[in-house]
């Protein structure tokens, strides 16, 4: 992209901050991490699974994503989501074919980090423990039986939608609809949880 | 790929299934990564999800726990009576260690429960400041609504309604359409119409229930908005079921678009019903 292109208004979101961070606003880089924070984040963590490996993903992306933007080299900026998203994968990809084992994001090879213990750290730990009371209080909650059979086939046992529906006679209405209710009240914990956590950290 | 595309297809839960090719994961990836709403889905059941997986770990070492145990039982059963007596000596022994402790910890969390306590008062007292403001600002509020409803009587006044019972009101159940998919298209639904109807019933079914209320607006084939209604909630079969009167329904086309209303405001489209308004033959 060249200067001209950078100086261009444009009425796509991600095309106006791309043309922002050329254009050199001291802002536009901050409102870009601010803007990918969330997603970046869950991406990161679903692919490195660990949270410290998870971590360093996050911003080994960003700091690859700020460069190339900055470098004018990403030639269609309304496509900035994806191209956040496919480096953040591309960079777990490359980390795996280069070291061979999968789940184990050890950065960039250039830069002198250390690496992450691959065993799941404190912090993951209690995350996954606060996980399984919020779902825990979702179970009881249930209506019936068959609502609890459907979820621990579907979550733990992995198993195919349609195959559910089939053996419990069940439609697809349903079935979306047990999903959906578990997954706000699941939501709703959670908030309620992390709201009470900040609280506790305020007092 | 929009947001329409994403709920049609499901894609949320088979992407967290890892059940997307590539180029699919990829599309949603740079989807839910401008989407807030399908990141905040994701969220939800990518942390249901992994507490399920969790909760069936916990279940299997508890049961794993309690069969060692019952293993160690029946252990100590085959003992003699004095190995047993000195087994339970050293058990007392070790039960006794953290009393002290536990007595300690116990006067720790009754000064706590005690400073909770006062601040649970301070906050009653700031609760009840601000419910005697939220009073005064009530008073206001309920002068307009009286007089919003003083309107609405008069509106209502000047309004013909339903006075007697109607036999064989027409009921169509209106084909739902993807997004894009009508364009240029005579729609499916077909809707005789002769003039002496008073009122037709339209049912649009929803495939899924996801939003809080909905919203559904009536437009003509050229664009121009009859009708409009929010806050819908839809039935126990998840329908919208609409009483329109047929005076408002010329022969032509239109189309019904349903939209979900979030709490925040934001609304996203559900559902498109194009339907034609015929005379019947």
């Amino acid at each position: 992209m060249n200067e001209a292109d950078a100086a261009r208004p444009s009425s796509d979101p991600s095309a106006e901050l791309v043309h922002r961070i050329l254009s050199g606003e001291p802002t536009a880089e901050a409102e870009l991490v601010q803007r990918f924070s969330r997603a970046l984040s869950f991406l990161t963590r679903r692919l490195a699974r660990d949270e410290a490996a998870a971590e360093d993903l996050y911003q080994e992306t960003f700091r690859r994503v700020i460069e190339k933007v900055r470098d004018g080299e990403l030639r269609e900026p309304e496509k900035l989501p994806g191209f956040v998203s496919s480096m953040a994968r591309n960079l777990f990809l490359g980390s795996i074919r280069r070291t061979g084992r999968r789940q184990q994001w050890q950065g960039d090879p250039e830069a002198t980090e250390t690496f992450p213990d691959p065993a799941p750290g404190q912090l993951t730990k209690l995350l996954a423990r606060e996980r399984a009371a919020t779902v825990r209080h979702v179970l009881g909650e249930l209506k019936n039986d068959r609502d609890r059979e459907i979820l621990s086939r579907y979550y733990i046992a992995d198993e195919n939608k349609d195959d559910i529906c089939r053996d419990l006679g069940l439609t697809d209405l349903h079935f979306n609809r047990v999903l959906f209710r578990a997954r706000q009240r699941y939501k709703e914990l959670f908030e309620t949880r992390r709201e009470a956590a900040r609280e506790s950290r305020r007092a | 790929m929009d947001h329409t595309y994403v709920e049609e297809h499901d894609l949320l839960e088979a992407y967290l299934a890892e059940r997307l090719s590539a180029e699919e994961r990829d599309s949603f990836e740079a989807h839910y990564f401008s989407c807030e709403t399908c990141l905040e889905r994701l969220e939800a059941a990518e942390g249901l999800r992994e507490g399920m997986r969790r909760v069936a770990a916990e279940d299997l070492a508890q049961a794993v726990a309690v069969r060692a145990q019952l293993g160690f039982l029946a252990g100590l059963a085959a003992l003699s009576r004095r190995h047993r007596f000195a087994l339970a000596g050293a058990f007392l022994l070790l039960a006794a260690l953290p009393a002290g402790w536990l007595i300690e910890r116990n006067r720790r969390l009754e000064r706590q429960l005690t400073e909770t306590a006062a601040a649970s008062e301070r906050q009653r007292t700031a609760l009840e400041a601000r419910l005697e403001s939220l009073e005064e600002t009530g008073t206001g509020d309920r002068r307009r609504l009286t007089e919003e409803l003083a309107r609405e009587r008069e509106a209502r006044a000047t309004t013909p309604q339903l006075t007697q019972p109607q036999i064989n009101v027409p009921l169509f159940l209106l084909a739902a359409v993807r997004s894009g998919e009508s364009a240029g298209r005579e729609p499916v639904s077909q809707i005789p119409l002769s003039k002496s109807t008073g009122s037709v019933i339209l049912t649009a079914e929803l495939a899924t229930v996801d939003y809080p209320a909905y919203r559904a607006v009536l437009r003509t084939a050229d664009g121009r908005e009859i009708w409009q209604a929010g806050s819908l909630h839809p039935d126990s079969r998840d329908a919208l079921v609409l009483l329109l009167p047929a005076s408002m329904l010329e022969p032509g086309t239109y189309r019904l678009t349903i939209e979900g209303a979030r709490k925040d405001g934001k609304v996203f489209p559900v559902a498109a019903y194009p339907f034609r308004v015929i005379e019947p033959t």
